[in-house]
């Protein structure tokens, strides 16, 4: 195996071993400027650096590319600060962003101004093997910043752009006194998003936006993975007179892509729908058989653009889109027709035809199979009076026929010539996936268990159905332990797989688990894998609640224990059930030297946007007040003394 | 000739071996492939998962070493060990191919299949990497590869050793090293050493048709990775290390003479070269740049040993280097480890990294190598007779005595070793945080190597010494009074020794007193969580690494009033510090090599409102050969008294001991996680 991470460490290596020298020069005079308009603020508290300012200024660059300039200015507050203030960051492509300037200043706490030297620059690839592109990141370092110091940056960059639109993020992991943004492109339209729910009042003159005093984004639990949820401006910049892509509409968005993916795939153009899976489905195997997953974006558009289904056959290797492309290649040759389907997945939005048209928006892409009539199968859907079939090639162990869980609550935008429609994922297209843990034995003395545990994987919950021929018993271990949340500490013998149906999974370990009964409060609780600890507080001390709420899915899992215990003991409640609608749990439990507990619980993905944030707060608050007095008494085991 | 005098050296560390004279044959690329190839399946009894390579070959020839692959792939996992990056400037013509059971296959030599990438740039510098993802990979195929690397006589331009480990990622049935460099100029020479290496693992040595010496290893099971484990260190680990011999003798060079032109005559003796090498490289102590400031504190530190503290530098050597090295770290700090007021100066300061030790006297810092080139250079000025002692973190690959290869050490940074008749001690200069004598404990109890430059660099293998569980202890009080409405006012605090104060003081010493507090108050509100309200957190005032330091937390814990009995969490924010890793994969050989042993007590006296109770009864003792954990509770009229020790006997650990150790922080988790309950009355 490659490290991943080898590239990046090297040239940080390198660079931490240079001996840097310092050269003198004066502060610019743009950055006294801001300093001594700023002097009368004060920094927010808790912070560890200050960015006095932060503009981006967009204007036209050469042959039709863009041309991005930054200056910062940041100011070290504490010894904490050092490390950030000291580095500035370039994201880019090798083929894409050309960085014609980097300059940097450092003042001291003494006044002494010390200037950027180019051997402080160095640019790392952001490659990694399974990612091949050349991205790249230029990292610039002062040495010798302390607490005082405030540091300068100046850059700008040459950048050619895909889509006409650029998406530019507001906040940051520090406060910043001044943020700007400056449009200077002739059809420049930009839209602020999210600002008001973050409570942002801009300054806007024509394209030049100003925020003052912006918060740091705070470090919470339970936030969603969407950083399209964050306050970011949508620059659209689409010229009329030039041939680029159509970002007004979602439907031009989607016929683009649809003549673009259709050209770029190469599949035979003879097709027509499908009428009956017998057709597709060895296609459809062989595809998902024989093409690993990988990304490979070594021009400017293979974010977008796939390879041609006969080369993605060759190399048997691709991404998502690709794999639509082999798809599409391969299924066309059977005369069976595959249309590209935009999808987000796993990122915690979730978009539908009333959100702003974005190339930003997706980050997968599916395929939709026109059907000559209803074939049954649960992942179909409905245009007008047309009938899909929705194919996640890379979903390795989801039937055909059907959609991985991260398709869940989403909507999708299906490409067609001249049009596109957003369809929602119907909800029988999942398969109903449950955990189940039948726990028997003893415990000891000393709280070991020994004993033996079946566990029951039901619609690919531990996703073992991809495991080969001969499983690695290491990989069901992990799978297991993954799923159930078995500490290490428990020591598992996994027996060898039985073969599995195509929707259960069952595995036998012998067990030998310390510390299963644990001591607490006056009496004994079971482990934290199977009762989990209480419900925290969502909110820090003294500073209200910032980012969205996620309420995390939990797979229905039900432990049924049946053990002999060293001593009789009574629950703290023999039955006991609750739900929200969106938690569930239940709980039934004997009391004796023989221990019988059934604990079930399950839980939908439920997101409270910044807007819902008092009833995300709310939601979170009434569940913690039913789940943690149900852990305190009816969890509690006590003993009963003859 | 000289093939066959490293033969003969190489039978000298690998009993039983001989050599055969039935002409080893190379893999030739593109030769029909044999019937046997395609047998190969998964087998669980072997470790054999995913892939395997059936011929791993690596011949060192002169301009360029070779390189050929035959890989079995077994499921979609096993593709990755077809994958390849290597750096672009010395890679040349790679060919490869597919083969499916079919009879077909699918060659790769198109550049299309070869993505270069840039590795790093810099003013100075531009290094690419070439990426190759084979195309055509299936869970059922094998695939031939074959390049070339630019080499200068069997190694990489600019680089004299290289070390190579038998074992992979997959199962490997034959690896071999054919050493096929010819007609080597005088002072080239390019040797080899390995090890006879254990079952299943079979070593086979066989000359070559061009008479050239080859080495197969066969049967050799994949690298594991094991929690607090380092593979370098498991039984089977083994490696083949190619080195450049040094080009001229040691006796020339240990009657005083420099360092002779590279076309003198060169060394064949692995123990010579390790002798010659400690020469060479403990050549920087001989004479380090005095100064005038140097030779003054020399003089005080002298006064200071004789006079002041009454030592006989003869008689105790020991004592000695003890407070000559406690008087230097006085006098100058570490540059990495330097306070708040040197972080203030050593930031204004516009110079370089000084390149001779003048400027440390006057800046009151010097760089680790510094630090112990003025060590040394006291210990000499006293008469204090001493040992260079190399030795390696245990994280890294260890020093293996049967290896005899100097290649192994940061040959700048010996430990000091002083000894008497009876004892001995080894000092770490660089370290300041802990007391002279005291080792880190990465570097405690390895496998080390002592040189003694008052007996012409004489060398024996040597271990460190290793400081029990007791010169890391970590002791909390935390004193709580629990009010009627379920109030819990709390006042912790916290002392350490050894590496728990280490990493106290370490924490708090760079930064500047008005920081220290908000710091401490910030990291304190995160330990304790959003359910406990911190009140205030505090440390005396450090500003040297060897400062006392206290702890102090103040916190209130709010109950839910209307509850009758409360569940108190005595030690809010304190936890052991042990990871809990989730996967411990079987058949562990490797040692088990934990950060460090101690003993962490923690006590709590919590004042309960009159009539009120604790509930149930604590005490447990548990004990294996791993440690201790304990848990008590009483009470005594209004007075609940909470104990909880656990002691981690030992931080190193022989394989046998993981189940112990399982054991050990299921233990402590449950320890951790305890409450106690405090009852209102007789309250149920």
């Amino acid at each position: 195996m490659i490290r991943r991470n080898f590239l990046v460490l090297n040239a940080l290596l390198v660079l931490a071993c240079q001996v840097l020298p310092v050269r003198a020069g004066a502060f610019p005079a743009w950055a006294e400027a801001v300093l001594q308009e700023t002097q009368l603020l004060v920094p927010p508290d808790d912070t560890d650096m200050w960015r006095i300012l932060d503009q981006t200024v967009i204007e036209p660059g050469p042959k039709g590319k863009i041309k991005v300039k930054r200056r910062v200015v940041q100011r070290v507050i504490n010894e904490q600060g050092v490390a950030a203030a000291s580095m500035y960051l370039i994201d880019g492509n090798a083929d894409t962003t050309k960085i014609k300037r980097l300059k940097g200043w450092h003042r001291n706490s003494l006044n002494r101004v010390a200037t950027l030297d180019r051997q402080n620059i160095v640019t790392v690839s952001q490659a990694e093997i399974d990612k091949l592109s050349h991205d790249e990141a230029t990292i610039a370092v002062f040495e010798k910043v302390g607490p005082n110091s405030i540091v300068a940056f100046e850059s700008y960059e040459i950048r050619e752009t895909l889509f006409p639109q650029d998406l530019v993020f507001m906040l940051g992991h520090f406060p910043i006194a001044k943020r700007i943004i400056d449009v200077r492109l002739p059809t420049a339209q930009i839209t602020p998003t999210h600002f008001d729910a973050w409570g942002l009042t801009p300054t806007i003159n024509d394209n030049s936006l100003t925020l003052l005093q912006t918060p740091a984004i705070q470090s919470e639990p339970l936030v969603p993975d969407s950083p399209l949820s964050l306050p970011h401006i949508i620059i659209n910049f689409q010229d009329p007179e030039a041939a680029t892509i159509p970002l007004d509409q979602w439907s031009t968005l989607a016929a683009w892509y649809y003549e673009t993916f259709a050209a770029a795939s190469a599949a035979p153009q003879k097709v027509h729908a499908l009428s009956d899976l017998a057709i597709l489905a060895p296609i459809y195997n062989q595809q998902i058989d024989t093409i690993t997953y990988r990304q490979r974006y070594l021009t400017p558009a293979r974010g977008w653009v796939p390879a041609s289904g006969e080369e993605v056959q060759r190399r048997k290797y691709g991404d998502c889109k690709d794999m639509v492309a082999g798809l599409r290649y391969q299924a066309g040759h059977a005369g069976v027709s595959v249309l590209p389907v935009l999808a987000t997945v796993f990122r915690e939005e979730y978009p539908n035809q009333d959100a702003p048209v974005s190339f930003a928006t997706f980050n997968h892409l599916i395929g939709a199979i026109p059907l000559t009539h209803s074939l049954g199968l649960a992942a179909e859907v409905s245009v007008g009076t047309q009938r899909y079939l929705l194919v996640d090639p890379t979903a390795k162990g989801t039937p055909l026929g059907r959609l991985p869980d991260a398709f869940r609550n989403r909507h999708l935008l299906l490409c067609l010539p001249d049009d596109g429609r957003w369809v929602a994922v119907p909800e029988q297209a999942f398969e109903e996936q449950k955990l189940d843990a039948k726990v028997m034995g003893s415990v000891d003395e000393n709280n070991t268990l020994t004993g033996g545990i079946i566990f029951t994987s039901r619609g690919n919950a531990l996703g073992l159905r991809d495991a080969s021929d001969v499983p690695d018993l290491e990989e069901v271990e992990w799978a297991i332990r993954q799923g159930f949340d078995i500490p290490g500490s428990a020591i598992l013998n996994v027996a060898p797989l039985q073969s599995p149906t195509s929707d259960q999974i069952q595995i036998i370990c012998q067990v030998q688990w310390p510390s299963f009964i644990r001591y607490d409060a006056d009496g004994y609780r079971l482990p934290t894998a199977i009762v989990p600890l209480k419900k925290r507080v969502l909110e820090k001390r003294g500073r209200p609640r910032q980012q969205a709420i996620r309420v995390p899915r939990l797979t229905p899992t039900t432990w049924h224990i049946t053990i002999k215990n060293h001593q009789a003991l009574a629950p703290g409640a023999t039955h006991t059930e609750w739900s929200d609608g969106t938690r569930w749990f239940s709980w039934q439990a004997e009391a004796g030297p023989h221990l019988n507990v059934t604990f079930f619980q399950k839980g939908h993905t439920r997101i409270f946007t910044k807007q819902e944030l008092a009833a995300g707060l709310a939601y979170w608050e009434n569940y913690r007040n039913n789940y943690n007095p149900f852990y305190r008494e009816a969890t509690l085991f006590r003993a009963i003394h003859p | 000739m000289k093939w066959f005098i490293f033969t003969f050296f190489l039978m000298t560390l690998v009993p039983g071996l001989t050599a055969t004279d039935n002409g080893f044959e190379p893999p030739t690329y593109g030769l029909p492939i044999p019937e046997t190839a395609w047998q190969v399946r998964q087998d669980p009894e072997r470790d054999l998962f995913d892939a395997a390579f059936l011929v791993h070959y690596t011949s060192f020839e002169n301009q360029h070493n070779r390189h050929y692959r035959l890989i079995r792939i077994l499921s979609e996992q096993g593709k990755a060990a077809a994958e390849f990056l290597h750096d672009s400037e010395t890679l040349s013509a790679v060919k490869g191919r597919v083969l499916y059971p079919d009879g077909t296959e699918l060659g790769f030599d198109s550049t299309a299949d070869f993505v270069e990438i840039l590795t790093y740039r810099s003013r100075r510098k531009k290094v690419k990497a070439t990426i190759l993802i084979p195309p055509g990979l299936t869970t059922d195929c094998l695939v031939e590869m074959e390049w070339f690397e630019a080499a200068d006589l069997g190694l990489k331009k600019d680089t004299f050793f290289k070390r190579f480990d038998i074992r992979d990622d997959y199962y490997c049935l034959s690896k071999t090293f054919d050493m096929g460099v010819k007609d080597v100029p005088e002072g080239k020479t390019l040797a080899w050493v390995t090890q006879k290496p254990k079952e299943p693992i079979t070593l086979a040595l066989q000359n070559s048709r061009t008479k050239t010496p080859t080495f197969t290893f066969n049967n050799i099971p994949p690298r594991k990775s094991h929690p607090f484990g380092n593979p370098n260190q498991a039984p089977n680990a083994h490696s083949f290390i190619v080195y450049r011999t040094l080009p001229f003798t040691a006796s020339t060079f240990l009657r005083g003479k420099p360092v002779p032109d590279w076309n003198g005559d060169y060394v064949v003796s692995f123990p010579t070269d390790i002798q010659l090498i400690a020469r060479m490289i403990t050549y920087h102590f001989d004479n380090p740049d005095t100064n005038k400031a140097m030779r003054v504190f020399s003089k005080e530190v002298k006064h200071m040993l004789t006079k002041e503290a009454g030592v006989d530098l003869k008689k105790e050597p020991i004592r000695a280097a003890k407070l000559t090295l406690t008087a230097l770290h006085e006098r100058i700090s570490v540059s990495n480890r330097l306070n708040a007021e040197q972080l203030i100066m050593f930031r204004n300061k516009k110079e370089k990294k000084p390149s001779n030790l003048k400027p440390c006297f006057r800046n009151g810092w010097a760089d680790p190598f510094q630090i112990n080139l003025i060590f040394v250079w006291l210990l000499r000025e006293l008469n204090i007779q001493f040992q260079f002692v190399y030795a390696n973190p245990v994280t890294s690959p260890p020093y293996k005595a049967s290896e005899k290869t100097p290649f192994s050490f940061d040959w700048r940074m010996p430990l000091i070793m002083v000894k008497e008749p009876q004892q001995r001690a080894m000092f770490c200069a660089w370290r300041p945080e802990f007391e002279p004598g005291m080792l880190p404990s990465e570097l405690q109890g390895t496998a080390a190597l002592a040189v003694n430059p008052y007996r012409r660099f004489f060398h024996v293998d040597t271990d460190t010494p290793h400081f029990g569980a007791t010169a890391n202890q970590l002791e909390t009080h935390v004193d709580a009074e629990l009010n009627e409405n379920g109030s819990c006012r709390l006042r912790l605090t916290q002392t350490g020794t050894g590496v728990n104060k280490s990493r106290m003081v370490r924490a708090l010493h760079h930064l500047r007193e008005e920081e220290q507090g908000p710091f401490l108050r910030r990291h304190w509100k995160r330990r304790l969580g959003n359910n406990v309200e911190l009140l205030d957190a505090q440390a005396t005032p450090i500003k040297d690494l060897k400062d006392a330091v206290t702890l102090t937390v103040d916190a209130q814990i709010d109950h839910d009033e209307a509850q009758n009995w409360f569940e108190i969490d005595p030690f809010p924010g304190l936890f052991v510090n042990l990871p809990q890793p989730k996967m411990w994969p079987a058949d562990r050989t490797q040692p088990i090599v934990l950060d460090y042993a101690f003993v962490q007590t923690e006590t709590m006296t919590l004042r309960v409102p009159s009539g009120w109770t604790l509930k149930g009864k604590h005490h447990r003792h548990r004990e294996n050969r791993v440690g201790t954990v304990t848990f008590e509770a009483n009470q005594e009229g209004n007075v609940i008294r909470v104990q909880r020790t656990l002691t981690l006997t030992d931080n190193r650990l022989e394989a046998e001991a993981e189940p112990d150790l399982r054991f050990f922080l299921a233990w402590a988790r449950e320890a951790n996680l305890q409450t106690i309950a405090v009852a209102k009355g007789d309250a149920q």
